[in-house]
């Protein structure tokens, strides 16, 4: 019998990515995000720019031309000086969503890929309800086709298509789809980047290039255990998934502690790298639920204020 | 180093296959696995560290599969068990030294089936219970082998070399064949000691245990032969303990046996025996004679009913009594004699009690007499028990045919046509011829060939013959009597395609050419004696007596062909008898007394015809006198000395890594381990 349910179970057809238990998750996350962060955040995301808003910011001396109505007049009889009132301009902020669809993030079983989408997603539909601009792309070798910022909760399904529709594979060139990215976007805004990091040319060259052009990066960095404890014994082939290389070893335990050692100074040069530059930086195990790393996501802040 | 079990080319063969098996296995796992990893350059830095120990680690692959060629060439060897320091690569010698060697000499002969009213039963018995004692009190100790030989006229070993208890038991039970129980042969106790002295000749402490009651002969050429053979064991440096059995007997036994047809009558026998009383005492017994046409063993002539003669015998102490008992009529040809002593007490040994004789089978001769009437001559042929007489006239007279011999007395009858003819008077015309019509008057006799078998146990003396026709002499006649001018007075004259044989066609002619009647030939005894002559020269039979054979020695035999197979069937409770036939003689070898029966096929490709069998009986009998003096003698070392066991310490127990191949498996087990070990460690990979 056990071998008939085995068989059975290797019939049923494969669980929608997101299906109707992923999207109550998401209202619940939806919630949580409102609660958590009610006394912080009105729905709304102020950005810096100085203009016509409500919101005082600050003063600065009188120029000629400007309006006399923003000069503060109670200064001016307590100082002498004139200064203008500065307000804080509301504008509706973006939040682009990157996913990493190389070929590392589908070794194996898939599941740093399916939870990158599902992160994806549930980040998306976040920022749509909090009446923000959502927009998703994928980057591998090059940066891919993005799905246009949009805002609205009922945009969550076409971002669920997109990311459905995402096809994984190829090396990943970090540095070139972050300029890509860069190039091809005039707003700057959130950038939530969901790769396992495993890039051929690194990944700093890209996260500063996006620093640089006043981008802020949300690192949400996808670790699979296993990758950590290869099941390796013997002489073997290592073949790079991405690249094809392939390198001949003979596993020992001193050879896998090494690794072992390898692999988390990886993971901890990067989160060295992102503390350094006051990056938010989250690791997702593919082990735990997507709500509990929201949760984490939540908590890192950055994402929601 | 020695090989107890596989040899060299075995092992090398084994070492072969597993070892190239190994080999390809790790032809074949060095072949490496592919893994897809997501990222390599984690891997970069840990190969980058490691690189520099590649040769190191290509020599320890190397050393691995050395180390697996090495546990192959362990575990072959193992299965080689390897011994040091050992010269030989026998069994025997494989096994550890042994320091004593005993060889049982059982007496199996004919006088060891005396029964011993001690132990009440045989002396074989009691010989092979002392043999299994002596078997017991050696058997903790391995360093003790022992070989068991019986013997009797011929020496046979029973077991090799051994000192395992149950072979050596299994061996002495074998004494003695079917049933157990002793031959009925002589003893032949040189040729055994010989043979133990051969056996013993270069082993280690070699003792002859020789197992009898002593009864067998001390002089003569057995004498001569005993004392070769005590030499012999000398010289081989062994000791001869006899462990004696027995006890003084009294015995009487047939010792000669044969019966013969009886001289005059070849439808009587006479029985010759030889009686011998080898006790102190006189005793009386009678001996009975037994025929049974088919019988073949002493249980098929016991019926009283069977009896044809007793003969009452009284024998002084150590008498021996020969005799004859005459005109023994009985049907068949198959005898046996069986002496019983009279009153009550029992004759100990049986086995000479008993003796057996086969004689030709006779029967009656088929005359035809053509006559006018010739009373002497009718009477002499009516009178033969073993002659059917038929009596025509010369008018009745119609051929041969049918009958054995025609006698034609005075009648002048066709006696051309083929058959055996006894002619009286004139001869008839035909085959003889007469130089001269006168005959001769009152001839003298002249030349006489006594040795010719007509002539046997007779002579002419004044036959007074009146007139005696003068016969033609032709080649090939041979004249047994003639007359002082040389003219025939008995001749024969064989004639026809295959002359001189009895069973061919051809005629044949005895010729007695004047009238009986005008002569004194009928008054004389002479006549009826050469009547049977005459019958006897054409109805050939062997001669009466037969040579007696003896059990236990190979008796060759004549047989009428030279191809095709024979079987024998010797009597009931002895032993399968295979006989050999060699050209066209047929060897057979009996240990049982008794009368066997020869079957053979005269066509080898004929099969289902009865007439293609050829049959022949054999009587065989012990008729040892030496055999049948079954008190017992000296012993033959004299010394008096009965065996014991040596002493034995059980040595100490052999350490289980005392065999090679343990310690062997052990070290290859050892080095499957540590290779396990350490190539799960990464250590030697």
């Amino acid at each position: 019998m056990a071998w008939f349910r085995r068989r059975d179970e290797s019939r049923q057809t494969p669980r929608e990515l997101f299906d109707d238990a992923f999207m109550a998750k998401l209202e619940y996350l939806d919630v949580v995000a409102k609660k958590a962060f009610a006394a912080r955040s009105r729905g709304e995301r102020r950005s810096k720019k100085i203009g016509s808003g409500v919101e005082f910011a600050d003063h600065r001396r009188y120029s000629p031309g400007d309006d006399f109505r923003h000069i503060d007049w109670n200064v001016y009889a307590r100082l002498g000086k004139l200064l203008v009132r500065l307000y804080e301009e509301e504008e509706d902020l973006h939040v682009y969503v990157l996913v990493d669809s190389s070929a590392s993030m589908v070794v194996g079983d898939r599941q740093k890929f399916d939870h990158a989408r599902k992160l994806g997603a549930a980040l998306a539909y976040i920022a749509l309800s909090s009446m923000e601009r959502a927009s998703v792309a994928p980057f591998s070798a090059a940066l891919g086709q993005r799905l246009l910022p949009a805002r609205g909760k009922s945009q969550i399904f076409r971002v669920m298509s997109f990311l459905k529709a995402i096809e994984p594979g190829g090396t990943t060139a970090f540095a070139d789809s972050m300029k890509s990215f860069v190039h091809q976007t005039k707003r700057r805004g959130l950038v939530v980047l969901l790769s396992d990091f495993y890039a051929q040319d690194g990944y700093e060259e890209g996260l500063n290039y996006l620093r640089y052009n006043r981008f802020e990066p949300f690192v949400l960095q996808l670790i699979d255990p296993r990758d950590a404890e290869p099941s390796l014994r013997g002489d073997v082939t290592l073949v790079d998934c991405e690249t094809g290389v392939g390198r001949d070893m003979t596993f020992s335990a001193r050879t896998l502690a090494a690794y072992r050692d390898a692999y988390h100074g990886f993971n901890q040069e990067l989160e060295s790298f992102c503390h350094a530059r006051r990056l938010s930086h989250v690791r997702a195990s593919v082990r735990e639920p997507v709500e509990d790393l929201m949760l984490n996501v939540f908590r890192a802040g950055g994402f929601v204020r | 180093m020695n090989l107890l079990g596989l040899g060299a080319t075995e092992l090398l063969t084994l070492f072969g296959i597993f070892g190239g098996s190994t080999v390809l296995l790790y032809l074949l796992k060095l072949r490496r696995r592919r893994v897809e990893v997501p990222y390599s350059p984690l891997w970069a830095r840990v190969v980058d560290e490691r690189r520099s120990s590649s040769l190191i680690s290509t020599l320890k692959r190397l050393f691995s599969l050395l180390v697996q060629l090495a546990v192959v060439a362990l575990l072959v060897l193992a299965l080689g068990d390897p011994r040091a320091d050992r010269a030989g690569c026998s069994p025997e010698e494989a096994g550890p030294p042994l320091k004593r060697h005993t060889l049982l000499l059982i007496d199996a002969s004919a006088s060891m089936d005396t029964w011993e009213t001690a132990g009440n039963t045989t002396r074989l018995k009691l010989a092979k219970a002392r043999a299994h004692a002596i078997v017991d009190a050696i058997e903790d100790n391995p360093d003790h082998a022992m070989m068991v030989v019986q013997f009797d006229v011929t020496s046979r070993p029973l077991s090799v070399w051994r000192h395992d208890a149950a072979g050596l038991h299994a061996a002495i039970d074998a004494v003695g064949g079917l049933g157990g129980v002793a031959f009925d042969t002589p003893t032949a106790i040189g040729d055994a000691l010989a043979l133990a002295a051969a056996a013993l000749r270069g082993r280690q402490d070699p003792e002859v245990v020789l197992l009898t009651d002593n009864a067998f002969p001390r002089s003569g050429p057995a004498a001569a032969s005993l004392k070769a053979a005590t030499s012999a064991i000398e010289a081989a440096g062994a000791r001869l303990v006899t462990e004696s059995v027995g006890t003084p007997a009294a015995n009487v036994g047939i010792s000669a046996f044969n019966v013969r047809p009886y001289l005059s009558d070849r439808l009587s026998y006479a029985a010759f025996f030889a009686v011998t009383n080898h006790g102190d005492t006189a005793t009386k017994a009678t001996l009975h004679l037994y025929a049974n046409p088919a019988g073949r063993g002493g249980d098929d002539f016991k019926r009283p009913d069977q009896i044809i003669a007793s003969h009452s015998l009284e024998l002084a102490a150590g008498e021996h009594v020969e005799g004859v008992i005459d005109d023994l009529k009985f049907e068949g040809s198959r005898v046996a004699a069986r002496l019983v002593l009279d009153g009550e007490t029992p004759d100990r040994f049986g086995r000479d009690d008993l003796a057996f004789a086969v004689v030709p089978e006779r029967r009656k001769v088929k005359v035809q007499l053509v006559t006018d009437g010739n009373l002497f001559l009718n009477a002499t042929l009516f009178l033969r028990e073993n002659v059917a007489l038929t009596t025509v006239t010369p008018s009745e007279y119609q051929g041969p045919a049918g009958f054995d011999v025609t006698v034609v007395d005075r009648a002048d009858v066709d006696v051309s046509a083929p058959g055996d003819y006894f002619l009286i008077g004139v001869p008839p015309r035909g085959p003889f011829e007469l130089e001269t019509a006168t005959p001769t008057l009152t001839p003298r006799l002249g030349k006489v060939k006594r040795d010719h078998p007509l002539m046997k146990h007779l002579t002419f003396v004044d036959i007074g013959i009146e007139s005696l026709p003068r016969v033609k002499k032709a080649r090939g006649d041979v004249v047994v009597a003639a007359t002082t001018t040389g003219e025939p007075v008995l001749m024969t004259r064989a004639l026809g395609p295959a002359a001189g044989n009895s069973v061919s066609p051809g005629a044949r002619y005895v010729l007695l050419p004047f009238d009986t009647r005008k002569s004194l030939l009928p008054m004389s005894y002479a006549f009826p004696l050469l009547v049977v002559n005459v019958l006897n020269h054409f109805v050939y039979e062997e001669a009466g007596l037969i040579k007696p054979n003896r059990a236990g020695v190979e008796l060759s035999l004549p047989w009428p062909v030279a191809d095709g197979e024979v079987s024998a069937l010797g009597p009931a409770g002895a032993s399968q008898v295979y006989p050999r036939l060699v050209g066209e003689r047929v060897h057979l070898l009996a240990s049982r007394v008794g009368i066997y029966e020869l079957r053979g096929s005269a066509d080898p490709g004929a099969t289902g015809d009865s007439n293609n069998e050829v049959f022949q009986a054999v009587a065989v009998n012990l008729l040892s006198p030496r055999e049948s003096a079954v008190s017992p003698e000296s012993a033959v070392d004299d010394s008096g000395a009965t065996w014991t066991a040596p002493a034995y310490e059980a040595p100490q127990p052999t350490p289980w890594l005392a065999d090679l191949w343990r310690v062997l498996l052990l070290v290859a087990l050892g080095i499957v381990v540590v290779e396990w070990w350490t190539y799960h460690r990464r250590v030697t990979v």
